[in-house]
């Protein structure tokens, strides 16, 4: 899985923020232990890019396997999806023979298990990952990334909180980490007053890249539909408008 | 200890991360431990089985494989006792449904194993009865846990078999390829294995300098005999070219050829612990008998007379084979006997329950090979005319040559 960008937005650049150095870093520590970890924040914050980056990075073979399951899944339905991912074959055998299959595929060569919306888990697939992640023989190791109320849902496990390597929670970027991180975000503000990069956030942004990503992109077009070269007052308010603000927005 | 008639040891360990990690230092056959970890929720003797016969190192799809899945746990017993199991662990056990735990019990006591319960849980623990069925259970922790388990031996350096390719020299320039092809480690390892059986065969007293010898079958004999305990069919090449050499210093020239493939011959199939190893991962006892004993040479028409009596079962042919590889052939008389085969019966038998004949053994024995992947092993050669079957090389003649001064110096 290659990172890419919210909207796939043309010009974009990876922006190296603390989460995305952690995430790095925490990834890198529970593939070398083979061991969990869990990323965390609300939508938008850039978890899913970050989890991306830092296992394009790992090397040595290693494979991201992508997972998401509805809320309240069942053990079976993550043995036949996880089965799924790793052979690209859909098993019908019971969960136990498949369970056996799946630790063997584990042992086969290294894989980074990614469970994405990880508070849809309940007990009991907590439960069947947990089982997985004992197997002596595995090669893998097992990231759950998850939005708002993941580590609430995650934490109330112990089987599974005394298991956390890693954990990284994802909070928006602060008024001056913005200034700093979009201008290495986009061309677009390269030249921008810190005032307008303030406005924006403020009525848009909230320091979180999937808002400045939008944000962006319809500034981006707004300028080439009027023949602007850069980011200014009238086309932010106008993107704001286009992006639920409204006529007259801010 | 615990007592071994309806007891478990219930293990409260609420942070059982650290345990684990203990467990699995632990858990090692070869010290009478097995760490059963079952799939969460499970709530069959059938669906656990398999996690039993996997803490016993058991292929994770032996049962599908072999299609003996509705025997799964009558094998899972059967196993408990042909590998000697003393500790049986069960980890998280209050992720499986609770009347398994009288399933356990019953195995447990039937291979006169102690039952260790582990409960990480302690809310749903303190619900659970001090008597189950005919089970008492006695409460403990996991440092009590660890104290009774045997500490794990440290697994043997792996033995690295000369493996192929070598030169396919004959035996006059053997040696010398194997100094100009071969990196300096691996000439090393080829040329030890090389001095040891030179000096071996120089010093049979059989030959003399003249150049004597009584028959083509004392030579061929005796290369059987030098070349039985090979770990590969590399071993056994060096073997051999050393050999000749060690001959053609005292006049005796040695032709070998290569032998063509048999599937359903093993005689030169050592019963090595690698090889054992893989033939226990296999769960029919009568495959893995007939693989054994087998690989051993034993005779196929054994009856259960001659393999063993009393509980050990470890007597006769049994006791022949090396420890690593007595358990194949102990759980086929364990079986044998649950079946209510006595002394005169024999040890393995067809489909139809008569005894096996040589055909069907082979069969046996080739399907073990098969599904322990050991084809790739296997080069052997029907015995024919006298000639012996040396690793994949039949001696083709035995003859005596005038021999340069330079060779005998050798």
């Amino acid at each position: 899985v290659k990172p890419r960008h919210f909207l796939n937005l043309d010009g974009a650049a990876t922006v190296e923020t603390d989460f995305l150095a952690l995430t790095r870093r925490a990834v890198a520590d529970i593939a070398a232990r083979r061991a969990l970890g869990v990323i965390h924040g609300a939508a938008g914050l850039g978890k899913t890019f970050a989890v991306e980056t830092a296992i394009e990075v790992l090397g040595d073979g290693w494979e991201a396997i992508w997972l998401g399951f509805p809320s309240r899944p069942t053990m079976r339905l993550i043995a036949v999806e996880l089965f799924a991912a790793l052979t690209g074959s859909h098993q019908h055998q019971d969960r136990f023979r498949l369970t056996r299959l799946i630790k063997a595929e584990l042992a086969v060569h290294p894989r980074m298990i990614v469970v994405d919306e990880a508070q849809n888990l309940n007990r009991e697939c907590i439960e069947f990952l947990r089982h997985l992640g004992e197997d002596d023989n595995r090669r893998s190791a097992t990231l759950l990334v998850g939005g708002d109320g993941c580590w609430e849902v995650l934490s109330r496990e112990p089987m599974l909180r005394s298991r956390v390597y890693r954990r990284v929670s994802f909070r928006p970027l602060g008024p001056e980490q913005v200034l700093g991180a979009v201008r290495r975000f986009h061309p677009l503000y390269q030249e921008v007053d810190d005032d307008l990069i303030v406005l924006v956030d403020c009525y848009c942004g909230h320091g979180n890249f999937r808002n400045w990503a939008s944000f962006t992109l319809t500034a981006v077009e707004l300028c080439r539909e009027h023949g602007r070269v850069r980011l200014d007052e009238q086309i932010a308010r106008n993107a704001f408008a286009l992006l639920g603000g409204g006529v007259g927005a801010a | 200890l615990v007592p071994r008639d309806g007891h478990a040891t219930v293990v409260v360990a609420p942070d059982d991360e650290q345990l684990g990690a203990e467990l699995s230092r632990c858990a090692q056959i070869g010290t009478g431990v097995a760490v059963v970890r079952p799939v969460p929720r499970v709530a069959t003797r059938g669906d656990v089985a398999p996690d039993v016969l996997m803490a016993m190192g058991k292929h994770f799809d032996c049962l599908d494989r072999e299609r003996r899945r509705p025997r799964a746990w009558d094998l899972a017993a059967l196993w408990l006792r042909a590998e000697r199991v003393r500790h049986l662990v069960i980890a998280h056990a209050d992720h499986v449904a609770i009347f398994l735990w009288q399933d356990f019990s019953d195995l447990a006591r039937a291979a006169g194993a102690d039952l260790w319960l582990v409960v990480g849980d302690t809310s749903r623990s303190r619900s659970t009865p001090t008597v189950m069925g005919d089970v008492a259970l006695r409460w403990s922790d996991a440092g009590s846990l660890l104290k009774a388990l045997p500490q794990a031996v440290p697994d043997p350096a792996p033995y690295r078999p000369l493996a192929m390719p070598l030169p396919d020299d004959d035996f006059l320039t053997f040696r010398s390829s194997c100094r100009s092809l071969l990196s300096a480690d691996r000439f090393a390892e080829v040329d030890e294995v090389y001095r040891q059986a030179y000096r071996r065969t120089a010093a049979q007293e059989w030959i003399t300098d003249a150049g004597e010898i009584e028959s083509f079958e004392t030579v061929a004999t005796y290369l059987d005999r030098l070349t039985a305990g090979a770990r590969s069919l590399g071993e056994c090449l060096v073997q051999l070219r050393a050999a000749q050499a060690a001959l053609f210093a005292v006049s005796i020239l040695v032709r070998l050829s290569r032998a063509p493939a048999h599937k359903h011959v093993m005689a030169s199939l050592a019963l090595t612990e690698a090889v054992a190893g893989r033939l226990r991962r296999l769960v029919t006892p009568e495959l893995c008998a007939a693989g054994a004993l087998s690989a051993a040479g034993a005779d196929w028409r054994l009856r259960m007379a001659d393999v063993g009596r009393g509980r050990n079962a470890d007597i006769g042919i049994v006791a022949s084979l090396p420890m690593h590889a007595r358990p194949l052939v102990r759980v086929q008389i364990l079986a044998r006997r649950l079946d209510g085969a006595k002394g005169p019966d024999p040890l393995l038998v067809n489909t139809v329950g008569t005894p096996a004949n040589k055909t069907q053994f082979g069969r046996m024995a080739a399907r073990a090979v098969s599904l322990a992947t050991l084809g790739q092993t296997v080069e052997s050669a029907p015995p024919s005319r006298g000639a012996m079957p040396l690793g994949g090389w039949l001696v083709s003649s035995v003859g005596q040559v005038s021999v340069p001064e330079i060779t005998r110096a050798q």
